[in-house]
């Protein structure tokens, strides 16, 4: 009789074009079966009759066989197997790359209180106090190559020694840049090339150009430079932070000037500083 | 607490969505790499802000262990981008705009490639170099006991392109070049790269104190 079902299995089976799902589904008619023939032994019945019955009961196995299929669409079937190595494949990627990459989890730098820039003193040298912040100023803003560029903050700072001697000017800057397309890069490379002129036309020049050149020769070129001195990063917004150096006497507006590409302009005014 | 009990579907659409978030934080991991080679030319572009589309004008495997590179034409300027392949796409590994005058750049490898473990020297000329008909690295050597002049002259990749690498002439290297190219002493280079236009004259003369 066991031999029977094995039969009417095989054939309901047959039925069920998604291969990978046969073991299963025999699994859970077995196990239907065996249980009708129990709660039949159970009744009284001998195991024989029991079997003999319950196979009667389990249905035509084409008809059950062909409801199964219908349910085990194998176009279905292969389209789960083929997610569930997709997501096994993108897991390990991710889990690969994720390991390289793991430092832009802390990158979610956003724009912070315009008030609270510098709010504990000079910024690169906080614990300086011969530092005097003694004007503020904010410029306007531009829009190149999709980046929304702009000045939040910027000052100057007025520095003596001890005894108010010697005293110079130097200026920290906040160059904000928004980005909306989050998959591409920050400016860097335009930033890196930042120059400065002030209403004395004194010319400040990037970096990058300025230690090229001897003590000599920067002194009859240039007034001062534009020290890049940090970036914070966030997905649509980054902060370029600047220190400019020097001047003798407060200047009453400066020009912040890139010169790469498109380039932009982007003027502070420092009327009323001292 | 209990997750709920998908059917089949259900679990196709977990499964995807899973995928495409596992894959959207692969390709951040990755600075959502691009598919095409205009489009990462296009994007190092902008980063200096340049407004002009880029014309790719050589691909080139500089370094055999380094980076691919880009050369491109932005308006009169060239532009230079490393980048790897990635199973994403192409990723920028870095950048460099050359100043206006700037019209080619050698790239120089000590270990360039190698032939029966003799290593030879070489490297790529690249850029606004159509009008250029010939082309000559004279490479001066030395090594602690040892040193001498090699000249390699450029094959002609692409009109944008001379691929320079040493051949081995026809009397067979000297022992003295052997000693630089098998030893592992490692030489101070200077070179001198010469370019001569199609009557022969020069067109331009450049010295590189350091080659490599």
């Amino acid at each position: 009789m066991k031999g029977s079902f094995e039969a009417w299995m095989a054939e309901v089976l047959r039925c069920v074009r998604f291969l990978p799902d046969r073991k299963a589904i025999r699994q859970e008619l077995e196990a239907h079966y065996e249980d009708h023939v129990r709660d039949l032994e159970r009744l009284g019945y001998d195991r024989q009759l029991a079997r003999k019955r319950t196979l009667g009961a389990m249905g035509d196995p084409l008809e059950v066989g062909r409801a199964l299929d219908r349910i085990h669409k194998p176009w279905l079937g292969w389209l789960w197997l083929a997610s569930k190595g997709m997501l096994l494949l993108c897991i390990m990627l991710a889990l690969f790359y994720t390991t390289e990459g793991a430092w832009r989890f802390q990158e979610f730098y956003m724009p912070p209180d315009p008030s609270s820039y510098e709010a504990d003193g000079f910024a690169f040298d906080t614990d300086h106090t011969s530092y005097t912040r003694v004007a503020v100023s904010r410029g306007g803003s531009v829009e190149v190559c999709g980046y929304e560029i702009s000045v939040p903050y910027a000052a100057l700072w007025r520095w003596a020694n001890e005894h108010g001697e010697h005293p110079y000017y130097s200026m920290t800057l906040v160059l904000g840049v928004r980005n909306s397309r989050f998959w591409e890069k920050d400016p860097d490379p335009a930033m890196g090339q930042l120059t400065l002129r002030d209403d004395s036309g004194g010319l400040f020049a990037a970096s990058e150009e300025y230690y090229d050149y001897t003590v000599e020769e920067r002194d009859q070129r240039w007034a001062g430079c534009v020290h890049p001195h940090g970036v914070r990063s966030g997905p649509f917004y980054s902060e370029y932070w600047y220190w400019i150096t020097s001047w003798e006497q407060p200047p009453q507006w400066t020009e912040l000037v890139c010169p790469s590409g498109e380039g932009f302009t982007l003027r502070l005014e420092w009327e009323g500083a001292e | 607490m209990r997750l709920p009990k998908l059917n089949r579907t259900g679990k196709i659409i977990r499964n995807l969505t899973l995928a495409v978030f596992t894959l959207l934080l692969t390709a951040w991991m990755l600075d959502f790499p691009c598919w095409t080679k205009e489009a990462l030319l296009r994007r190092a572009g902008r980063t200096y802000l340049l407004t002009e589309e880029a014309e790719l004008l050589y691909d080139s495997r500089s370094d055999p262990a380094g980076p691919d590179t880009l050369y491109a034409r932005s308006g009169e300027q060239l532009l230079e981008v490393g980048y790897e392949r990635t199973p994403l796409g192409l990723r920028a590994a870095s950048s460099t705009l050359y100043p206006p005058d700037t019209w080619y750049v050698l790239n120089f490898r000590w270990r360039y490639w190698s032939v029966k473990g003799i290593r030879r020297p070489g490297g790529q000329l690249v850029g606004f170099v159509e009008h250029v008909d010939a082309a000559e690295l004279e490479i001066d050597w030395q090594l602690h006991d040892a040193q001498g002049t090699l000249v390699v002259t450029g094959e002609r990749q692409s009109p944008y392109c001379f691929d320079f690498h040493l051949q081995e002439p026809a009397g067979g290297f000297s022992e003295a070049e052997q000693q630089l190219l098998k030893g592992y002493e490692v030489p101070s280079m200077m070179g001198t790269l010469r370019l001569y236009g199609a009557d022969g004259g020069l067109l331009a003369e450049q010295k590189y104190p350091n080659l490599w």
